[in-house]
Parts: structure tokens; C-alpha cells; sequence
């Protein structure tokens, strides 16, 4: 372990950590659709997580018919990624009648396995099928002694609450010897998961089952007594998790999966989180010690997002992670553009969600590479007409890109200023990890 | 199992004082002790959880303590050492909510009887009845979003299955339904110390509502705007088979509420139900009591024009369209010449169509598109983009 750059933990973590072996933690991404899944898969994902039409928490998501879960798996497991369904929703008992039929299609499927929170829906899975079963953060598993429980329930893997540092987690991992996920990425709850009902109670939507209107990003305000004045913010607001400083902890604390949140997130999002973390992971396991987390940041910071915070993944979360909003705060450096449709020898068939104007500076995501930037001299339209500007959606041909294929996602700065910028202008509060990073990087 | 006419009751207070005056309610058969360093919102010190449980034992009265909060494994040991130095002898039961702590006080406090927060969701019976052969506890809290109708059931099902466990349901107090490790009042309010406790109410700016918000040692929890009043209700909770209806007072004025809650127990009169209700919140809620619809709304959570039914054949979706010239598709299943089609647009525009004629995107005309990509075929009126398109059998 000498000359690796160990993560942020304090003496008595550290030296508890090298008793720990190392693993290549899974980079676990979001499919909240066909598209989602495929982009994932296409930019690295180790596995996927995705619900059916029932059973799950994000209600307003796409998600999967089950012949659609069919053919999920299916392209998954064609290039090597595994799938898990989540079935992580609080269910009554006649939800749970209709459980069983569900899972034999994922059996039949051949899904990987399922994530759950309900002991109620576990005991179901164990009882009616063969799935492999992962706990959901839902059920807000903090402690080595929880872990034993579900082990003992039949858990294979705990999805951690977030509140669980990575070194809490590779302590759990070792006392209780289940496989150990944490979130890495995305937006959190403020609350531990699955003990929040603000939207059950406020707006007759059970938060639990899919409901969640997220009342803890409104605007509240504080006073002494009942409806009296006071200053107003976000105060039930948490800034979003970005743990891309800590991947080589992950790997060097043995954890197995780093998810990303964010079902309900655009292609773009998903497509930059996995591509970044992708390469962090791969880094880090290959111990490089510079990993290039400079520019990791300043690709995640392309994405519209609430300011960064490490969350628990160090230390518990302090104040500053809560997201009380800074009108200056710039949310994403780049707009998305769109997708490539059809990549042939003659053109590229973009779909258009911004306009797209010639001149524009169009950087394509290439997975496991640095970004591509595209000609846009010449843009077509379907018809083949050479135009100038093309509005959202629609579909523009470009000349054929040698490196190009259908799937990937496209973007352009938002300014020419952000197009040419050198410097990172993160707005995390890692700043000094980054430097803890550069410390031990040389 | 014959059922009494009223549940028994369970009570907890912020201070001794409304312990002592809580206790004195006809039909109290249990106190819980909710220590600063283990309940969620206690208030009581060792000295203090000591001395109310040998007062609640003379008064013979089960005594209580409640570790409910949610811990890592650090703050288990903690707490695991702080109860050993409260002496247990004092205690007839620990109540927890993390299966992580309730393993651990099985393992290291065989002997204590255990109680069970089954609060947070656990609303069926398969799950219920697993909770209660892992731990095996005597009591098990109920949620609140499970309504009577439901209750009943459980009960019966425990009761077939000769389970002997009491449930509990909260009757009169405070609905949490937010609980965050986080300190969210201090960090703002710089004068405050972040170890105080802190009460605040939380306003939300578009509806108006007012939300009692508490900051202490173990993080920060909000309420509903309604406090939970049930008390009307009783003979019907325990006809539906709870056991115990628990009063949690720590949130009011309890010199005031205990004797107007002793007064309407007594002889619930109108007027006494009107002086009781003075004491609460502006406005009061049942709750899920009568019945819970919160998943009745999830309809209208996304755009049902564009939901996949389960046994549709999707052939794709339209990416573009110019009047009267042609629609671009992106399929997923091939299609032909002549096949029909149904599109149907986001606004819910229902469209049907033969297909006339299939292009690639270069211009080349073909009887099939046999692969799944970007295609042209013959403009349909109302089709806008975004629209999926749907593969109809013909009869």
C-alpha cells in the first residue's frame, strides 16, 4: 500500500483499513428508460438499476414493461452488465399478491437481482423465486448489526444509508460479510431514507411507494412561533453527493459497488457520471496517482446540478451540505445537445434537444476517451438542405465522424468562455481534498 | 381474544413533572423513558430516567425505555454503554426502531423484553409477522399510515397464529415525518447552540403550512402541520385490536392538556372535547385512521399518452416531423409498407396510418425497414414529435 494515495480517514480508520482488501467496486448507474439504460451500458456501467411499471419509488419515471425488461437484460448481458430491478417501494399486502407473477417474468429474464427495502417484499422473493436480493438505502441500513440482520434475512448486498462514511462501510462489510453498495453520486434526501412522509401527509402521495414530491427543496420559513415571520431558504435541502475524490478510497476500503443516483436524470447526466466515475475506478485500481481529478470535476460540474457536497462518504455531513442556494451559483458550464441516431459512413442523424447553429462548439462524450469536438461547418436537414440553425426536436445530419457512434451524447458549452476555460472553477466543498489528492498524488 | 372497550394507555412527557401528571390518567398502564442520549427527543438525564422508573414501578406501572434512534455501529456501543450504567433493573422493556439496535440489545440484553417501532412503513402482515419471529418483541408500534380496516386484519392474522405481541398505535401527539441526522436550525441561526434544544416552526413559502420543526443532539425532526388526535377514536382502536393507545405529550403544554385529556376520558362531553382540542394544534388530523389513498394519485405522475401499455408492439417513436413532406422515426421493431399504424402524440392525438412509403436517411425508398434506426415514412396529420408509434393487428 505505500506510495498510494490513501483516502481522507483518520489515523485509526487508515490503519484498520489496510486489514481490508482491495476491490474494483462496480460502477452502478441509473436506467430510468430504454434510452437511460442503454447509455449507461454504453458508457461503462458495470450494472444498472431499473423498475418495472409497479413496486418502485420513482413513480414519474419512464421505467420498463416487462417485455421492455426482457430486452434490457438482454442488452445488458450481451455487453457485460448486470441488471438489477428495484422493487424497493413500502407495499400493503394486496401489492404483495401481485408480487410473485412479477418476479417469475424477472426470473425469466434472467435479471441479476432485485433491490429491496420492505422485509415484507423480501420474505415474498425469498419465498417465490430464486433472485438474488440487495437491501435498498430505503431501509436505511447504518450499522454492522443491521447487516447481520438482513444477512440473516437473506441479503446478499446492502445498499448503505447514506449517512454511512466509507470507512463505516468497510467496517460493516468485514463484520457482517455481505457485499457492501454505496451511493458515490446524485441527489440525496435530507432525512435517512425511507423516514420521510412529508409527502404522504402534505399531499396524499406516499413517498415510499413513488410519491415523493420532494417537499424538502421548498422554500420554508423559520420562526419562533406558528406562522410568524422570519428569514426563508432551503433549509430542509441537501446539496447533491459528488464523491469522485474518494473512488480510490472505495477501492482501497474493498467497497463493491459505487452507485449513481438519478433515475429520473437526463441521458447526458448519465453518460457523464458513469464515464467519470468509470475512469476515477479504473485509476484508482490501477493505482495511478493521478487520476485526473481536476478535470473529473470539471466534468461533472458541466451538468446541471445543486452545489456539490462529499456528504457522509468522509466524515458526517456538517452544515455546509445543506443546499441553501446561491442565486450566483452557475449550475452547468455546457447545455445538452442531443444524441447521435445514426452514425454511417456518409453522416451522423442527431437528434436535437437545444438548437444547434453552425460554428457551434459540439463536444461528443466518447466513452472511455476524452471528449471529441465536431465539425459543425456544414448542417443538414433530413431533406439534405444545408441550413444555418436547427431548432430542438429535430434531427440535423452532420459528415461522418470516424469515432462516432449511435448513442452518443452530445453537448456545447454554454458560453465561449466556458469553452475555452483552462482553469477548474469547482463549486464543492472538496476543495481540500483535491488538495489531500495533489498532496499525495506526486 | 375478547377486546376491551379502550385500549390501554402509554405515555410519554418531556419533563418528570408531566410524567408524574401524565401517569395519574385513569387507563395508564405504561411509561416511556426517553433519555437525551437515546430517544429521538428526550429529555430526561440519567438521574432523571432513574428516578422516574422506580416512581412509575411504586405506582406499579410498566416502565420503558426508549432507544429509537437510528445509529451507527460507534453509537450503538455508546449507547449500549450508557444503558448498562442506567441499571436495567429499573426497566421492564426497551423499545427500538434500527433492526441494527434491536439485534443488538437481543444479543447482549436477552433478558429485557422487547418492543418494536414498526413505525416506518412495514404495512403488511408478511413483513410484520418476520419482524416479530426475528426479534420475537412483545410489543410492536404500528404505523400510523395503516389504517383500521387494515389493523383489523393484522390482528386477526396474529391472533390465528397465536401470536402473542401487544400493538401499539399512536393516538394523540405529533406525526414525524422527517428525521435527519443533520443539524438544519443551528447552522443558520448563529446565535443558537448547536447542542441546545431547539424548537422552531417551519413555513413552507408557496402553501402556508406550518411545519414544528426541533433540533437537538441527535439531529433535526419535523412534524406535521396537524397533530394526530384520535382520542374520540378509542373504542374503535381497540375494537380493531390494538392494545395500546400511546399519548405522546411531550410536544404540549402538559399542565394544561393532561387534566383537559383526563376531563374528556372521564365524560366526553362536547365541551370537553372543546376545551381538549384548545390545547393542540389549530387544526388536527385523523391521520390514515379511516383509510390510506396515497397511492391514488400516481396516474397522474407522468404522461399517460406516452406510457407503454404492457402488451403493446412499440415500433418506435417519432424524432421529427414536417407538415405534408414526411414523419422520422426512430424505431424499435421493424415495420413495412402497408403495415398500419397508430400513433399517439403527447397531447394524446390519436392517429392511424398505413405506411405509404419508407425512406432511409440518404433518400433510398425500401419495402422494409428491417433494422431498428432512424427512418422516414409518409406525413400523418396530428403526429407531432415525441409521439410513439404503435404496430395494430389486423383483424
Amino acid at each position: 500500500m505505500v506510495g498510494w494515495p490513501l483516502g481522507p480517514y483518520s489515523v485509526s480508520q487508515r490503519d484498520r483499513l489496510v486489514e481490508y482488501r482491495m476491490t474494483k467496486p462496480e460502477i452502478l448507474a441509473p436506467a430510468g428508460n430504454m434510452f437511460k439504460l442503454q447509455t449507461a451500458v454504453r458508457y461503462g456501467a458495470d450494472a444498472v438499476y431499473l423498475a418495472g411499471r409497479r413496486f418502485g419509488l420513482r413513480q414519474a419515471a419512464d421505467n420498463f414493461t416487462i417485455e421492455q425488461i426482457h430486452q434490457a437484460v438482454a442488452f445488458a448481458h450481451e455487453n457485460g452488465t448486470r441488471v438489477y430491478v428495484v422493487l424497493n417501494g413500502f407495499l400493503f399486502d394486496e401489492e404483495l399478491e401481485d408480487l410473485p407473477p412479477f418476479l417469475a417474468e424477472l426470473e425469466s429474464a434472467g435479471v441479476d437481482a432485485v433491490i429491496v427495502s420492505d422485509l415484507g417484499v423480501l420474505t415474498t422473493v425469498r419465498r417465490h423465486s430464486n433472485l438474488r436480493v440487495h437491501l435498498s438505502t430505503q431501509a436505511s441500513a447504518l450499522n454492522s448489526h443491521a447487516a447481520r440482520f438482513w444477512r440473516d434475512m437473506g441479503v446478499t448486498r446492502l445498499v448503505l444509508g447514506r449517512e454511512v462514511s466509507i470507512a463505516e462501510a468497510a467496517i460493516i462489510k468485514r463484520e457482517a460479510g455481505v457485499e457492501v453498495e454505496l451511493f458515490g453520486h446524485g441527489a440525496m434526501c435530507m432525512a435517512f431514507s425511507g423516514n420521510c412522509t412529508i409527502s404522504n401527509y402534505t399531499a396524499g402521495r406516499d413517498s415510499n411507494r413513488g410519491g415523493c414530491i420532494q417537499s424538502c427543496r421548498f422554500k420554508y420559513r423559520l420562526s419562533d412561533e406558528r406562522g410568524g415571520a422570519g428569514p426563508q431558504d432551503h433549509y430542509l435541502s441537501s446539496k447533491d453527493l459528488q464523491g469522485i475524490a474518494q473512488v480510490p478510497s472505495f477501492v482501497e476500503a474493498g467497497i463493491d459497488s459505487l452507485k449513481i443516483e438519478g433515475r429520473m436524470k437526463s441521458p447526458l447526466y448519465v453518460a457523464t457520471t458513469v464515464r467519470a466515475y468509470a475512469r476515477a475506478r479504473d485509476a484508482a485500481w490501477q493505482r495511478q496517482a493521478d487520476f485526473g481529478v481536476e478535470d473529473l470535476f470539471r466534468e461533472l460540474n458541466t451538468m446541471s446540478h445543486r452545489d456539490y457536497t462529499s456528504g457522509n462518504l468522509v466524515d458526517k455531513a456538517r452544515s455546509d451540505s445543506i443546499y441553501l442556494h446561491d442565486e450566483r451559483h452557475e449550475p452547468n458550464s455546457h447545455d445538452v445537445i442531443g444524441h447521435i441516431l445514426e452514425a454511417t459512413e456518409n453522416h451522423l442523424a442527431i437528434h436535437l434537444r437545444n438548437p444547434l447553429e453552425t460554428g457551434d462548439r459540439l463536444e461528443m462524450l466518447v466513452p472511455g476517451q476524452d471528449i471529441r469536438v465536431l465539425a459543425t461547418d456544414t448542417l443538414k436537414d433530413l431533406t439534405g438542405q444545408r441550413v444555418q440553425r436547427v431548432s430542438s426536436n429535430r434531427v440535423v445530419l452532420l459528415p461522418a465522424d470516424s469515432i462516432a457512434r449511435a448513442g452518443f451524447l452530445l453537448r456545447k458549452p454554454k458560453s465561449k468562455i466556458d469553452a475555452q476555460k483552462d482553469d477548474i472553477s469547482h463549486d464543492t466543498d472538496d476543495a481540500a481534498l483535491i488538495q489531500h489528492h495533489r498532496a499525495h498524488a506526486g | 381474544m375478547t377486546r376491551t372497550t379502550r385500549p390501554s394507555f402509554s405515555i410519554t412527557g418531556r419533563t418528570q413533572a408531566d410524567l408524574r401528571q401524565g401517569w395519574e390518567l385513569d387507563g395508564v398502564t405504561e411509561v416511556l423513558l426517553e433519555h437525551t442520549d437515546l430517544a429521538r427527543i428526550g429529555n430526561l438525564d440519567t438521574n432523571q430516567v432513574r428516578q422516574s422508573a422506580a416512581e412509575a414501578r411504586n405506582r406499579g406501572l410498566k416502565t420503558v425505555l426508549v432507544w429509537d434512534l437510528l445509529l451507527s455501529d460507534r453509537e450503538i456501543a455508546d449507547g449500549g454503554a450508557l444503558i448498562r450504567s442506567l441499571d436495567l433493573s429499573h426497566f421492564d422493556a426497551i423499545r427500538v426502531q434500527d433492526p441494527g439496535v434491536a439485534t443488538y440489545v437481543r444479543d447482549a440484553f436477552p433478558m429485557m423484553e422487547r418492543q418494536l417501532v414498526l413505525e416506518t412503513g412495514n404495512h403488511n402482515l408478511v413483513g410484520i409477522r418476520r419482524w416479530i419471529e426475528a426479534f420475537e418483541p412483545k410489543r410492536i408500534v404500528l404505523s400510523n399510515e395503516l389504517p383500521m380496516p387494515l389493523i383489523r386484519s393484522i390482528r386477526e392474522a396474529l391472533d390465528a397464529n397465536d401470536h402473542t405481541v401487544t400493538l401499539e398505535y399512536l393516538a394523540l401527539g405529533r406525526l414525524l415525518i422527517f428525521y435527519t441526522p443533520r443539524k438544519l436550525i443551528s447552522p443558520v441561526e448563529p446565535e443558537t447552540d448547536e447542542w441546545a434544544f431547539i424548537e422552531r416552526f417551519a413555513t413552507s413559502v408557496d402553501e402556508g403550512k406550518h411545519f414544528p420543526l426541533v433540533e437537538n443532539t441527535q439531529g433535526t425532526f419535523m412534524f406535521y402541520e396537524k397533530d394526530l388526535f384520535l382520542v374520540p377514536y378509542l373504542e374503535e382502536i381497540a375494537a380493531a385490536g390494538i392494545d395500546v393507545a400511546r399519548f405522546d405529550l411531550k410536544h404540549f403544554e402538559a399542565d394544561e392538556l393532561i387534566p383537559a385529556l383526563e376531563s374528556y376520558l372521564r365524560e366526553p362531553s362536547a365541551e370537553h372535547l372543546g376545551r381538549l382540542k384548545s390545547h393542540l394544534a389549530p387544526r388536527l388530523t385523523r391521520g390514515f385512521f379511516k383509510s390510506n389513498r396515497t397511492d391514488k394519485q400516481f396516474v397522474k405522475l407522468k404522461n399517460q399518452h406516452l406510457v407503454v401499455p404492457e402488451q403493446a408492439q412499440l415500433v418506435g417513436t417519432v424524432v421529427e416531423t414536417r407538415k405534408k413532406k414526411y414523419l422520422a422515426l426512430m424505431t424499435e421493431l421493424p415495420f413495412g409498407q402497408n403495415d398500419l399504424l397508430e400513433f399517439i402524440a403527447p397531447e394524446g392525438h390519436v392517429a392511424k396510418a398505413r405506411v405509404e412509403w419508407i425512406r432511409d436517411v440518404t433518400g433510398n425508398e425500401h419495402d422494409r425497414a428491417e433494422s431498428t434506426g432512424l427512418w422516414m415514412v409518409n406525413h400523418v396529420g396530428k403526429v407531432s414529435a415525441g409521439s410513439r408509434v404503435y404496430r395494430l393487428r389486423e383483424s
